[in-house]
């Protein structure tokens, strides 16, 4: 199962989907989704991350065809998908729910979509075998759904999505209802099947790191619109809002001033080693709580470091969580958990950190 | 322990006060009486071949399918409309689709048989299917709006998803999963129609009676004991009915367990 790169019709360079101006509206006041633009080229993951009630199912569904438009418009394909029914769209849909065919076996379940395109039942065989296969389910073709686990359950949706090769596959937090050990086995099993098969993938998750983990970008979504989109550095590390900031990952969201040369400082920490911003100009600072060290006692500080006094240690294990004070600033520091660091809540060290790893928010 | 006790005592006296027609209909008395003076087949055979028995037990079956068929043909998209549609007179809509369960019948019957004899439909086949379609479309829609309320919606998004135009979807999908709910819908209509006697008393005539009316009208001349056979043989209709349903629950249960 390859892509076909010598259809003249759909050129490699245009994107598989592309949405403008796209907005939904239940009423006048109540607007769900306002999308300017979206661009989605062909064989990415891209993920729709966002808190729920944010739009990015409702993004996904107008994709997919099952909800209307308000305004705006959808091209699959440079095709628009306004006049297409979801039955001829050719969009794989994975649900958080699975939604098998509880009347049919695995097989037949993984045979429907093949059955629908009439193919014969020697035919479809083959390909049902592959497809089960490819997500690992061999044997288990005469099972009823009712019969497997959760996990099985969404391997199978994923195959009877897979076995049709559509242009799209949908994936609307498909591993939401699975627990974390499966949860992440599954999301290696899915990085897998997109990079073995090139099948472009777009994926609603409300869960940051699951978006981190798996995408080539990530669409931030709040109230119904795309915060930023970008790969997952990016995002992280370059957030275009606070909301951003805040959402993906763990972050201190401090005031800076810019000071007469351009460089920013803030409250307790006074200069952070970066520049930014007119002279006078107030900014927000984005510090990730990892991006901090703890000075061993008796070494020399690097060039920014401050000293605080530490309000609580949260032991995460692998790490320990800090919260410090710095003069009035509240801080979240990440260090790793090693044997050195005994820290007490009432004590003082020296904190240091990367300046370059500092983003300054508009 | 008290309320097995009440549940025992409750289930016994619903439950044998309608089976002390089974030993009276098999009763050599020439009326009704128990406990019987002799036992014989002689009315059930008498129910098989009289016409004045036969003839009614035919038209309840028809009547019953027919009702059966344009019942199930109209609340299948009343019920579909009541759970997947929002429009005006929504709760008005579904109130008058209650009402015939709460009019009383013997004032739906008076009623029927007012407006049929306008029509010139009175006693015949069309206006007891028609009334009884009435009294059986809100069981019906009862029973098929609350299996469809449980009905995952997205099965038939992930049919559309997969290539299924809307009318395969709902053959290939919604209709097999909705299956016991069609069918349990389907058998309380048809056996709704068949009990039904008060507005089969008023509008069916001599030529359309059905069975209930038959054996009112030979309670009320002759306590003719064939109608103690024709009950015992509705009663072990609608026992064969349930336990048929059960059994099918049985062999599925045991067949999954199998696999």
């Amino acid at each position: 199962m390859t892509l076909s790169t010598s259809d003249p019709e759909t050129p490699m360079d245009r994107p598989i989907l592309a949405l403008s101006n796209v907005i939904k509206r239940y009423s006048p006041e109540l607007t769900v989704v306002d999308i300017p633009e979206l661009t989605i080229r062909r064989g990415e993951f891209v993920s729709f991350l966002g808190p729920s009630g944010s739009g990015k199912t409702t993004t996904l569904m107008m994709i997919a065809g099952f909800q209307d438009l308000t305004a705006g418009s959808i091209l699959l394909n440079g095709r628009s998908v306004a006049e297409v029914p979801p039955h001829q769209r050719n969009i794989g849909v994975v649900f958080q729910n699975y939604a098998l065919f509880p009347h049919l076996s695995v097989a037949e379940n993984v045979r429907y979509p093949l059955r629908m395109r009439r193919m014969s039942r020697a035919e479809s065989k083959s390909k049902v075998a592959h497809a089960l296969d490819l997500v690992g389910l061999s044997g288990m073709d005469g099972r009823y759904p009712r019969e497997l686990s959760g996990g099985q359950q969404q391997r199978v949706a994923l195959a009877r999505t897979l076995v049709f090769q559509p242009d799209l596959i949908l994936l609307d937090e498909p591993l939401g209802a699975l627990d974390k050990n499966l949860r992440e086995h599954m999301q290696v099993e899915l990085r897998r099947i997109h990079r073995e098969l090139g099948v472009t993938m777009i994926y609603v998750t409300h869960d940051q790191s699951e978006a981190m983990t798996m995408s080539d970008r990530i669409a931030v979504f709040d109230k119904g619109r795309i915060e930023q989109i970008g790969a997952p550095h990016e995002v992280y590390h370059r957030p275009a809002t606070e909301f951003v900031a805040g959402f993906v990952g763990d972050s201190n969201l401090l005031d800076g001033v810019v000071g007469p040369g351009g460089a920013v400082s803030v409250a307790g920490l006074g200069a952070i080693g970066v520049t930014g911003g007119r002279p006078g100009a107030r900014v927000r600072v984005m510090m990730r709580p990892e991006i901090f060290r703890l000075v061993p006692a008796g070494t020399a500080p690097r060039a920014q470091c401050t000293t605080v006094i530490i309000e609580d240690v949260i032991n995460y294990g692998d790490n320990l969580l800090l919260l410090a004070r710095a003069g009035d600033q509240l801080l979240r520091a990440r260090i790793l958990n090693t044997a050195g660091a005994r820290l007490q809540p009432g004590s003082s060290c020296l904190l240091e950190w990367a300046p370059d790893s500092i983003h300054i928010l508009n | 322990m008290f309320a097995r006790v009440l549940a025992f005592l409750t289930a016994n006296f619903l439950f044998w006060p309608t089976l002390i027609v089974v030993p009276m209909s098999f009763s050599t008395s020439v009326s009704l009486q128990f406990p019987p003076p002799g036992y014989w087949w002689g009315y059930y055979s008498a129910f098989f071949s009289q016409p004045n028995w036969t003839g009614p037990m035919l038209n309840s079956i028809i009547t019953a399918t027919a009702t059966m068929v344009l019942t199930m043909l109209l609340a299948t998209p009343a019920a579909f409309a009541l759970v997947r549609l929002n429009f005006r007179g929504k709760k008005l809509f579904r109130l008058l689709l209650i009402m015939p369960l709460l009019v009383p019948h013997i004032v739906l019957a008076f009623a029927y048989y007012s407006y049929f004899g306008k029509l010139g439909l009175v006693q015949t086949y069309a206006a007891i299917v028609l009334a009884h379609a009435c009294i059986a479309i809100p069981v019906a829609t009862l029973i098929l709006t609350a299996a469809l309320q449980s009905f995952d919606s997205n099965l038939e998004r992930a049919a559309a998803s997969l290539g299924a135009t809307p009318l395969t979807t709902f053959r290939t999908v919604t209709l097999p999963v909705m299956r016991p709910a069609f069918l349990v819908a389907a058998f309380f209509t048809f056996i709704n129609s068949f009990d039904e006697s008060v507005i089969a008393l008023f509008i069916s005539g001599r030529d359309t009676a059905t069975l209930p009316r038959q054996m009112f009208n030979s309670f009320s001349m002759d306590a003719d004991p064939v109608i103690a056979a024709a009950s015992s043989i509705l009663f072990s209709l609608v026992l064969a009915g349930v336990g048929m349903a059960a059994a099918a629950r049985l062999v599925r249960a045991r067949l999954a367990a199998r696999a």
